[in-house]
């Protein structure tokens, strides 16, 4: 009954580009050593147990666990560092798992020793052509801090990987003390610009009085309620007859003009960039 | 290109009388230049929506403040308009109102496991906290999604949206954010 959606837009338009390969996604995370989302999932989205997965829960809920095969941007295409902010590379700047990005010394931690190591990804959906990219934090990086892009040394690269549902690599973890993050990149190369992303906690022991912190003074105890926000929302300003403007409150029966034309507000709501009257006509009535 | 006479009889009708009620937006050409990439987005977007939707209604009723139940509402509005001009544009490429069967979902979990999610939101006794955080994530996936459009869609009118759908979405995660920290 149903026809083949490409051949049908074939007949529409007659020039249609074919995309099968982008239409399966590939989901996963590194399993050894655990990443971080990998590890709050084990302890269970609705009953986390470390006070890491505790705030990481508060600070973002819980469906970036139950979605914890898929930190990833679905066109990220190799712009890693310009599509993830300092700070968020555990969350690949996704407010959805913006909780794997709280900066705490006590994330549950495989120990670790320097030399070889066999790291495991699984991949839920795994796809051929794909690079896989392995860092590790510098020696001196603290863990209280938000992880940042400078912090992260490469160790290893492995191109033109076709992986299954677990594939072991091995690498060489160079020489730290204490804590530190190894994180890793999937890239996929053919059919899909989807990359994924993960950050594994790893404790090299040691820690002690060897791992000089950068800064002197105390490290500031991060909590998950202080996640930097946006300005709060602001108070009712609609002017009647005044011009739409993002971020006002507007009532149901408040008039604007926008764009040469005018409105009349038909559902109270705070006005937002990309509820511009003209294109939700669910919130204005052009009159 | 078969039609399935009373499906699409009653597809009709109901374009029509969409058409008619002037719920549509902006009008858009009958045919351009569509592609495989605008047809899945749409197909894919249109269940994401009404999952969306799901979760807004929830909001717009369980919410504990006005401004949760004021974004939801607002939401929830948008976007069945939304649903309803995908389904428009569906309609008018001749294209199936949904992928075909056995057509890999973006969004990792089963179906059932977001359900699960919004039946347990609906339980809540943190509801606000939860509602705020369960749309966020949502909303998230779904400027993922755009993202894909944006850079390799077609059709004008629908990478266009998916520009709109990535600024608002973004926007009401800014104001979801801060009615978490408020």
């Amino acid at each position: 009954m149903r026809k083949s959606t490409i051949a049908a837009a074939s007949a529409v338009t007659g020039a249609l580009v074919l995309l099968p390969a982008s239409a399966a996604h590939a989901h996963g995370t590194l399993s050894n050593p655990l990443s971080r989302v990998y590890v709050c999932k084990n302890e269970g989205p609705e009953t986390p147990k470390s006070a890491a997965c505790k705030a990481a829960v508060a600070a973002g809920g819980t469906q970036a666990l139950y979605d914890w095969n898929e930190v990833s941007l679905l066109e990220a295409g190799g712009r890693h560092r310009q599509l993830i902010p300092d700070g968020k590379l555990c969350s690949a700047g996704r407010e959805k798992y913006r909780g794997l990005d709280l900066p705490r010394a006590d994330w549950p931690a495989t120990k670790v020793r320097p030399g070889s190591f066999t790291v495991t990804y699984h991949a839920t959906a795994p796809h051929a052509n794909s690079n896989f990219e392995f860092f590790i934090t510098r020696e001196g990086w603290n863990p209280a801090m938000p992880l940042k892009w400078s912090d992260l040394v490469p160790v290893k690269t492995f191109n033109g990987q076709n992986p299954t549902t677990f594939t072991n690599w091995t690498i060489n973890l160079p020489q730290r003390s204490g804590r530190h993050i190894l994180y890793s990149i999937w890239q996929r190369v053919v059919g899909s610009n989807e990359a994924f992303y993960t950050c594994s906690d790893v404790d090299f022991g040691g820690g002690g009085g060897a791992t000089p912190a950068p800064e002197p003074t105390p490290t500031r105890t991060p909590t998950p309620t202080t996640t930097p926000t946006p300005p709060k929302t602001p108070t009712p300003t609609a002017q009647p007859g005044g011009t739409w403007k993002a971020g006002t409150a507007y009532r149901s029966g408040d008039k604007v003009t926008y764009g040469g034309q005018s409105y009349q507000c038909l559902q109270g709501h705070t006005a937002l960039a990309g509820w511009e009257p003209p294109n939700v006509p669910a919130l204005w009535k052009r009159i | 290109m078969r039609r399935p006479a009373p499906a699409f009889a009653l597809m009709s009708a109901l374009l029509l009388a969409l058409l008619g009620s002037g719920a549509c937006g902006t009008p858009r050409p009958a045919a351009g230049p569509v592609n495989a990439q605008d047809v899945m987005f749409t197909q894919m977007m249109v269940p994401h929506h009404r999952q969306g939707i799901e979760i807004a209604k929830l909001g717009a009723t369980r919410g504990r403040t006005p401004e949760v139940r004021t974004l939801a509402a607002a939401v929830a509005a948008t976007q069945q308009d939304e649903v309803e001009m995908m389904l428009r544009w569906l309609h008018a490429w001749e294209q199936p109102l949904a992928a075909p069967s056995g057509a890999h979902d973006h969004r990792g979990g089963p179906p059932e496991t977001d359900r699960r999610q919004i039946a347990a939101l609906a339980r809540s006794r943190t509801f606000d906290r939860d509602f705020l955080n369960l749309l966020i994530a949502h909303q998230d996936d779904a400027i993922q999604m755009a993202g894909i459009e944006v850079a390799r869609g077609a059709d004008p009118a629908a990478r266009s949206w998916a520009e709109r759908v990535r600024e608002s979405r973004r926007a009401q995660i800014a104001q979801m954010k801060s009615l978490l920290s408020g």
